[in-house]
């Protein structure tokens, strides 16, 4: 039982870390994922090409080798930007939680195009035409009334992919990011007891998961409040 | 002594190889009501959705209140500002979905008229109390009765206090009972002297409220004059047909769409 509790309260002092990055992976995935959507949407001619590349590469390439691509690649990249610039940049002074976060952002980015398009494109043609007959900018219609109803419309989306953060930010534990797996990692090798100690941490991301999905449906139910007519 | 507050030329518009608007002239008055009859598919609304842009014609030229758009080369700012002389009342009401009755009707006074939110709501509680409405100003669109959602459609619009209020079609979303209530409020606001363009099939409410009805058929206005003329005595052929179907069929509310 102290066994149990110790590990736990080890695992958990770490929570905080696993939770910024799937936090900080939506946040900028998200921005990335809107601007990328609102591309495709207006098909802008050239940059919409990219945009599907860019979707291309990233959906098919497994997040543990763009964990590895960011944490190896971008010192590699910054190291001859310095050298060639002879600028002073050091890129030993960056954690590795960075470069973590730019791997899961980039990943989540492409699901998340998927879902704020696809919310985008199921509101009614009418209510951006009604936008413009009131006068506003295509920018005022979509800050003011297109955005705040398709985020109500991909919640239950980005509910799931937040959870899908969650769980791949484990994944930062092999870019040396003490999260809860890494931690977990370092409890078992010091223990021997490998079982254990990945039920616990498998049960600390259970109830993490459990939790947020608790949040984002009270979200969903806040907003829903008589809004949305469909 | 003529002041016209729209003034439509030669407005062309084709879908792909379906010539939808052929040329199109139109000239509307301060204060007039002009009523736009029809049959489905003569290109009635695609004119209403080109005078504000919503659909870019081909040609022609579009002057609200002494400003003109070319509408070939016209320009994102003269398009805002066009837009901001118009205002439309759209069929199926599109009321902004996220926003409350009485948010819907403020928006364009705190966003495109970056008025002050305190005289807005003011401003916004009145014009909701004139469309009957005052009780709802909290309630979201989806709470609301088609006939109460086309009046706060209608309050959005007048409250902008455009040049020119376009209807396309205000009842014909609506349950039969509920389209006597916001033909009262149009008629009520015609009789303050607004200037309206309404689509509709009603043609009892246009014989009451239009001051003319212009006639349109395949793409072109046939023929246009005062209701008592054009309802009665019309001159084209093409108009006396449209008219005896249209008396023909049982009622004046086409549901037709
Ligand atoms: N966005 C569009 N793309 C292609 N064709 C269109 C489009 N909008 C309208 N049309 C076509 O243009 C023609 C005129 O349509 P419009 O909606 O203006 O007619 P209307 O007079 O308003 O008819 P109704 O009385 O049924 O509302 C129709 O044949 C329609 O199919
Ligand atoms: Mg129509």
């Amino acid at each position: 039982m102290q066994f149990f509790v110790d590990n736990l309260l080890a695992i958990i002092s770490v929570a905080p870390v696993t939770i910024l990055l799937a936090v900080t992976a939506m946040v900028i995935g998200a921005t990335i994922g809107l601007g990328c959507a609102i591309i495709q949407i207006y098909k802008l001619p050239f940059i919409n090409r990219l945009v599907s590349l860019y979707l291309a590469v990233i959906r098919g390439t497994p997040v543990l080798i763009l964990m590895f691509l960011a944490y190896y690649g971008i010192p590699q990249i910054l190291f001859s930007l310095a050298q060639s610039t002879s600028l002073n940049i050091s890129v030993n002074a960056v954690p590795p939680i960075f470069f973590a976060i730019i791997a899961l952002s980039l990943d989540r980015s492409v699901y998340l195009t998927q879902a704020i398009r696809s919310a985008i494109q199921s509101i009614p043609n009418g209510q951006l035409e009604a936008c413009y007959s009131v006068g506003m900018t295509t920018f005022q219609a979509y800050k003011r009334v297109i955005i705040p109803q398709a985020l109500v419309i991909a919640i239950p989306n980005v509910s799931n992919l937040f959870l899908g953060a969650v769980k791949e930010s484990s994944l930062a534990s092999i870019v040396s990011v003490v999260e809860m797996m890494n931690m977990s990692n370092i409890q078992a090798v010091n223990s021997y007891r490998y079982t254990e100690i990945f039920i616990i941490v498998s049960l600390l991301y259970w109830g993490i998961c459990l939790g947020f999905e608790f949040i984002f449906s009270a979200i969903e139910r806040r907003l829903m409040k008589g809004k949305m007519t469909v | 002594m003529s002041n016209p507050m729209l003034q439509l030329r030669d407005i062309h518009k084709a879908f792909g190889t379906q010539h939808v608007l052929k040329g199109i002239n139109l000239t509307v008055e301060k204060g007039e009501v002009v009523v736009i009859l029809g049959p489905s598919g003569s290109g009635k609304t695609t004119l209403l959705r080109t005078v504000n842009f919503l659909e870019k014609a081909d040609r022609g030229s579009i002057t609200a209140n002494q400003f003109t758009v070319e509408c070939l080369d016209a320009k994102k700012q003269d398009v805002l500002m066009l837009r901001r002389k118009t205002a439309m009342v759209f069929q199926n009401y599109n009321l902004f979905a996220n926003k409350t009755i009485l948010e819907n009707v403020m928006e364009g006074l705190i966003i495109v008229k970056k008025i002050k939110k305190k005289i807005a709501e003011k401003k916004g509680l009145e014009v909701l109390d004139k469309v009957g409405l005052a009780d709802k100003a909290n309630a979201y669109p989806n709470q609301l009765s088609g006939g109460q959602q086309q009046r706060a459609g209608i309050a959005r619009a007048i409250l902008l206090n455009p040049d020119v209020i376009l209807f396309d079609e205000p009842t014909s979303a609506l349950d039969p009972e509920l389209v006597g209530e916001v033909l009262t409020t149009i008629k009520k606001i015609a009789q303050t002297g607004v200037t309206m363009v309404v689509v509709t099939h009603e043609v009892s409410f246009a014989k009451e409220v239009a001051n003319r009805i212009v006639f349109m058929a395949d793409g072109n206005i046939v023929e246009q004059g005062p209701p008592e003329k054009l309802l009665v005595n019309p001159e084209k052929e093409r108009t006396k047909q449209f008219l005896s179907r249209i008396t023909s069929e049982k009622g004046s509310t086409d549901f037709s769409n």
